[in-house]
């Protein structure tokens, strides 16, 4: 739970400043990608984009709040499902998928926050994962979105394509900006005292509920807004692609591998995490799942606190395994 | 020091991760490349190996005989794989993969109607013709889409035959109870069920279905089995077949006919659940007992195929190796027709196929859908697969009613 404060501390609270302008120049070049006119490299960079913004939704409420999510992927579901049932309406337009994605899980997170919010760790992490079950299973039973069988999009054509790939990048940057001076701002100050000592910062008069619905709200916003791109793009939603169990998982392990509670990790994360799993599979074509589950254990057992507090460290080798041992039993 | 060694580490992951794997095998020379994302890991790990057996039992058998002969070239056959893992968002992405990337010069369908279904979304974009073989959800092929096609009955027909030989048994079943996955194909299986039972005066006393994938079916058989229906049937794939099937025998629910959509057929069914797989029957799309005389060019009738594929593997091919290799047959029969690797004139000569096989007739509907073939009903006796349905080509007749669990 405390594994970003490490690096809240030692590097500031959005993470190296030359790390955050790198990463920004990364974003710079992923403009570019469309004119390889490759479409396995647009869709691949895309999900990269796509991985990127729902780690940064998570990265508010499970890495500044240190509230861990595991349903994080109620949001992307809500967000395709918005852009599927305005498509069946006769609207096919990314603004207003987007726009309607972010009202729809605004409303959702504060109207399933508000109760569980008040869970405490563990508690709040379980509850969470059923939120996402929930859902999966109203998706399936709701015949007006299609039940199980799901809903189809227009089909996107070749400037569709194009179109959708700039959407996710849009999305993508605005979610990095935005927990860039969420995080220097009171705001973020208040997410980071919840994290490190939930009491002292009620009595500093932090209402924790209040501020944890907010990041809660906040990161899925940037979650359901990544759906909602995702969902015309794909052209295609059924519950098993919106709630995938991998939407779920891979934005919190990109997160934990980039660097929880910084402004870059999230992006870093999912890029180099995407990278590997496309090497991967392109090598092994039977044993790459079994790889890359090894490589997210490792991360986890050597790199706990992400690369940010690699990119941070001082001390060498001796200091990074002191710190490990301090986060051993 | 130490800084500059970890910001060049830094550098170097980010460059190792940027720089996408080139691998550029299509298209190249004397070789045509097919591609293909099929499911060797995740659910459909059994269904997708089939489907591969299938595709490479094929290339291997025009590898040997002097290779594909387009327009007076003799080219040779290689086929690149990917998992999809049973996931349709990796099945979109691994085949823009192959078309982009590897530069394949046409798809192979992958297995399993939602995983098709995506991946002809994306043919239809990138004008590739696909033939698949696995995927047999009219949803596939009700888009309008004109670039694939598939050579196999419909998802609708699946269980059909089964009921049509039903209702000729003493005595005469009166109902039905019959539970569906969630998924595309699964659903259509039912709905094709519950619409001929209607149609033909069977009464219907359950018909529900339960969620993609699920690990527990005992609620349905609890209400199955509060139905006292005659006729069992479930509309699923292996892994449901095998489920449905232990969940059966546990609450000893007794019935005149059990029989399920995909699983039956294919070898681990038997091995898995043994004496409990008898009398069990399945809709298939082709078994070793049917009578085709195909056209030359490959083996010409299912004994042969089989005897030739059991030589290989060392198992007896089931529907899904043959639906697979006829997927590759109609190609073959297209880019001979066409004389040309032009995708067009190969699309075009695929909707103008009409070609006897050992598999049966390959012919598609406007839509793509080879709706001319019929399905057969198979029984397990002794272990082993008997074709007990249509009456013509029956090697036995289906044992009926099924004996209790008990005495199996």
């Amino acid at each position: 739970m405390k594994a970003g404060a490490a690096v809240g501390r030692r590097a500031g609270i959005t993470g190296k400043r030359w790390v955050f302008i790198s990463t920004l120049a990364i974003m710079g070049l992923l403009l570019f990608v469309p004119s390889f006119h490759n479409d396995y490299i647009n869709l691949t960079f895309r999900n990269i984009l796509m991985y990127a913004a729902m780690s940064y939704g998570w990265n508010l409420i499970g890495g500044y709040t240190g509230y861990v999510s595991f349903g994080n992927v109620a949001f992307f579901g809500i967000g395709a499902y918005c852009s599927a049932v305005l498509s069946k309406t006769g609207i096919d337009n990314v603004f207003a998928d987007v726009g309607l994605a972010l009202v729809m899980c605004a409303l959702f997170a504060i109207v399933v926050g508000l109760p569980i919010l008040r869970l405490r760790g563990h508690y709040f992490g379980i509850a969470t994962l059923g939120v996402a079950l929930g859902l999966t299973d109203l998706a399936n039973n709701l015949d007006f979105v299609g039940g199980s069988g799901g809903l189809n999009l227009k089909q996107a054509d070749q400037a569709h394509f194009y179109l959708y790939y700039y959407a996710m990048w849009a999305v993508t940057l605005v979610c990095m900006l935005a927990t860039f001076f969420i995080a220097r701002s009171k705001l973020g100050y208040a997410f980071v005292a919840i994290r490190e000592n939930e009491e002292a910062a009620q009595v500093l008069g932090i209402s924790p509920t209040r501020y944890k619905v907010i990041a809660w709200a906040l990161g899925g916003m940037m979650g359901g807004a990544a759906g909602a791109v995702f969902a015309p793009a794909n052209g295609f939603v059924d519950p098993g692609t919106a709630f995938a169990v991998d939407n779920n998982v891979f934005p919190i392990a990109m997160a934990i591998l980039g660097g929880m509670g910084t402004a870059s990790g999230p992006f870093i994360g999912a890029l180099l995490l995407s990278g590997v799993n496309e090497i991967l599979q392109e090598k092994f074509l039977w044993l790459h799942s079994l790889f890359f589950g090894a490589i997210i254990v490792l991360i986890v057992v050597f790199l706990p606190r992400g690369l940010m507090y690699l990119v941070g460290l001082r001390g060498g080798v001796r200091r990074w395994l002191s710190d490990l041992r301090a986060f051993r039993v | 020091m130490l800084r500059i060694i970890r910001l060049f580490l830094v550098a170097a992951f980010a460059l190792a991760s940027l720089g996408v794997p080139v691998a550029q095998v299509g298209a190249a020379g004397d070789t045509i490349v097919f591609g293909s994302a099929v499911s060797l890991t995740g659910s459909l790990t059994k269904e997708g190996h089939l489907t591969q057996e299938g595709y490479d039992f094929w290339k291997d058998y025009v590898n040997a005989h002097g290779g594909l002969k387009v327009g007076g070239k003799s080219y040779k056959v290689d086929i690149k794989y990917y998992d999809d893992e049973s996931k349709p968002n990796n099945a979109s992405q691994l085949a823009e993969r192959l078309i982009d990337q590897d530069h394949v010069d046409f798809l192979l369908g992958p297995y399993g109607s939602g995983t098709a279904f995506t991946v002809a979304g994306i043919a239809e974009r990138k004008k590739m013709p696909m033939v698949e073989g696995n995927g047999a959800a009219e949803k596939i092929f009700s888009q309008g889409y004109r670039y694939t096609f598939g050579v196999l009955s419909p998802a609708k027909k699946y269980l059909q035959r089964v009921l049509e030989m039903a209702l000729l048994q003493k005595p005469r079943p009166q109902t039905l109870a019959i539970s569906a996955s969630s998924d595309a194909f699964s659903l259509e299986v039912q709905d094709g069920a519950v619409a001929w039972a209607k149609d033909h005066g069977l009464n219907v006393v359950y018909a529900n279905k339960y969620p993609d994938g699920a690990t527990d079916v005992s609620s349905v058989i609890s209400a199955i089995k509060a139905a006292k229906p005659d006729i069992i049937l479930n509309a699923g794939h292996l892994q449901d077949a095998i489920l449905v099937n232990k969940g059966l025998k546990e609450q000893n629910v007794i019935a005149k006919l059990y029989g399920y959509s995909v699983g039956p057929d294919t070898p681990d069914f038997v091995s898995t659940l043994g004496k409990d797989a008898e009398d069990i029957v399945g809709g298939a799309q082709w078994s070793e007992a049917v009578t085709y005389q195909g056209v030359p060019g490959f083996y010409r009738t299912a004994k042969e195929y089989a005897d030739a594929f059991d030589k290989q593997f060392h198992h007896r091919p089931d529907y899904h190796n043959a639906e697979s290799t006829a997927a590759c047959l109609a190609f073959q029969y297209a880019l001979e027709k066409a004389g040309s690797l032009d995708k067009e004139k190969v699309r075009d000569a695929l909707a103008g196929l009409d070609m006897i096989t050992f598999f049966g007739l390959i012919k598609f509907d406007s839509r793509g859908l080879n709706v001319f073939k019929p399905m057969v009903v198979n029984q397990i006796e002794n272990g082993k697969l008997v074709t007990v349905w249509p009456a013509a080509i029956a090697k036995a007749k289906v044992k009926y009613p099924a004996r209790p669990w008990s005495a199996r």
